[in-house]
């Protein structure tokens, strides 16, 4: 039986494509609303776009519903002036819908406390700004040729390019604050459609074009399987499989891998894990920065129950990312009082420079470490 | 300019299928998951043997780092598909679909600005 975790993956991508999926119905809704010789019922419209802003919302961030309405406000603004109170009540509404959600959970100020993240969270780390950002041209590079070709004969004076360029403005301000390569997705469209209509399609154009874009695409299908290639989580998973008998108990502590996490699972593990906030600051194996100390990684192990850290979880009603903070709180610590006293301790990544006491060091590869308790000092 | 530029999307199509065969295909069997990706998927799972809710939980504690709607609606649908299909294809069919419905929407969207007469 496989297990349905592992076969979970592109999470984020579908996130993206999930709420991208709203906002250009949402578009399509306002675009038809905006026609002069529209026959479609308008409140019909109304509630489409409304709620394109909640599900694009819901779907990833209130900052991608927000863009959203941007998007209709500024294309009604451009082709139909009288329709923009429309927009302006159908996102009034969507506003209120969005508010009024978190009063359905048992945890608003969470929710609330989520909103306000997206747009003032401190995501501004240089080490990873600056590989962000490149991934981000690089995404949309290989279309370079397309734009440079096509652009030069853009009509500017058009009201639906003037719309198509200031599209990209409210991305602009999000890809300096927070260059994730996925925005990528978001700059594309209006970028390309630009460029669309000033190409002239003589077979030179279309053969030149194409081979660019095709040679664009492969590089990175080349440069994301370099990347794949160099995932350890397999290798790690071969290696429990072949030494660690799931009677062992396990300590999991780092960054959760959730193909190592889901193993133990499914196959008996007796394990704890423990997350500390690097995770959520960063979350990639790029970030170079481990705030838990060594000592405090050694106390964790040796004293687990007892590890004086704060935020243990049964004291949270509820997990958040704490993003802003760098303290040395581990943010997570899982519960299971019938492993407390570890044979192995499987450390990832931020940890990895770390030395476990009384233990031997018995698998280390680029982002995971296993420590083995030396024997003589019993097991629990 | 109408015929030309279908004829320009089309191309962005077709590069578009070329790009998703060389990652079928130089991906294959390899799986792989980069940071967060990790969390929405324990998160999605727990959601398809929970079953849906206003938030999403990871290690089955409410969690507040992304909205809930993207989770439910993978676990949902999964589920819904996994009564009729394998689940390596129910498990992935919902980014596909997802995705076919995108490039209907980019396509028209594209159309209405590229064809002069499309827009009032």
């Amino acid at each position: 039986m496989l297990n349905p975790i592992i076969l979970i993956y592109g999470t984020k991508i579908f996130m993206e494509t999930f709420a991208m999926t709203f906002v250009f119905a949402g578009l399509l809704a306002t675009m038809q609303m905006c026609r002069k010789d529209n026959k479609i019922n308008e409140y019909a419209l109304h509630a489409a776009v409304a709620i394109a802003i909640v599900g694009a919302s819901f779907a990833k961030s209130t900052t991608i519903g927000i863009m959203a309405v941007m998007i209709y406000a500024m294309y009604a603004f451009f082709a139909n002036k009288k329709k923009l109170g429309g927009i302006i009540m159908s996102a009034a509404v969507s506003a209120g819908i969005i508010l009024a959600i978190p009063f359905l959970t048992e945890f608003p100020n969470a929710y609330f406390k989520l909103y306000m993240e997206d747009f003032f969270i401190k995501r501004f780390d240089k080490n990873i700004w600056f590989n962000n950002l490149v991934s981000v041209i690089g995404a949309i590079i290989h279309l370079v040729p397309a734009y440079i070709i096509g652009w030069s004969k853009v009509d500017i004076k058009k009201w639906k390019n003037k719309f198509l360029l200031l599209w990209i403005a409210p991305l602009l301000i999000i890809a300096l604050k927070t260059p994730y390569v996925w925005y990528a997705y978001y700059f594309i469209l209006p970028l390309s459609i630009v460029a669309l209509a000033g190409i002239n399609m003589d077979k030179l154009d279309i053969a030149v074009i194409a081979a660019l874009i095709i040679a664009g695409i492969g590089t990175f299908a080349f440069a994301n399987y370099m990347h794949v290639n160099k995932t350890t989580e397999l290798k790690t998973i071969e290696y429990i499989s072949e030494n660690v008998s799931n009677d062992s108990c396990v300590l999991y502590a780092g960054a959760i891998t959730p193909m190592i996490y889901s193993y133990l699972e499914h196959n008996g593990y007796n394990f704890n894990i423990a997350l500390s906030n690097v995770l959520w600051r960063n979350g990639t194996e790029t970030v170079l920065d481990a705030n838990l100390t060594n000592e405090q990684l050694n106390k964790l192990v040796h004293n687990y129950t007892n590890a004086n850290f704060i935020n243990k979880l049964s004291e949270k009603k509820y997990l958040f990312s704490e993003w802003n903070s760098m303290s040395d709180e581990i943010r997570f610590i899982t519960e299971n009082d019938n492993c407390t006293m570890f044979d192995y301790a499987i450390i990832t990544d931020y940890y990895k420079k770390h030395r476990v006491d009384g233990y031997r060091l018995v698998y280390s590869d680029k982002q995971i470490t296993v420590w083995k308790k030396m024997q003589g000092e019993g097991v629990g | 300019m109408c015929l030309k530029s279908n004829a320009m999307l089309w191309l962005a199509l077709a590069a578009l299928a070329v790009y998703s065969f060389i990652v079928a295909f130089v991906y294959g069997s390899n799986l792989w998951f980069i940071g967060d990706e990790g969390y929405y998927s324990i998160s999605i799972y727990e959601a398809i043997n929970n079953g849906p809710n206003l938030y999403i939980t990871f290690l089955d504690k409410p969690a507040f780092w992304k909205p809930f709607l993207m989770v439910d609606a993978y676990a949902l649908m999964a589920q819904l598909w996994n009564w009729a299909l394998p689940p390596t294809i129910s498990y992935r069919l919902c980014s596909a679909i997802f995705s076919a419905i995108n490039v209907g929407l980019v396509y028209q969207i594209s159309r209405n600005f590229v064809d002069e007469k499309k827009l009032s």
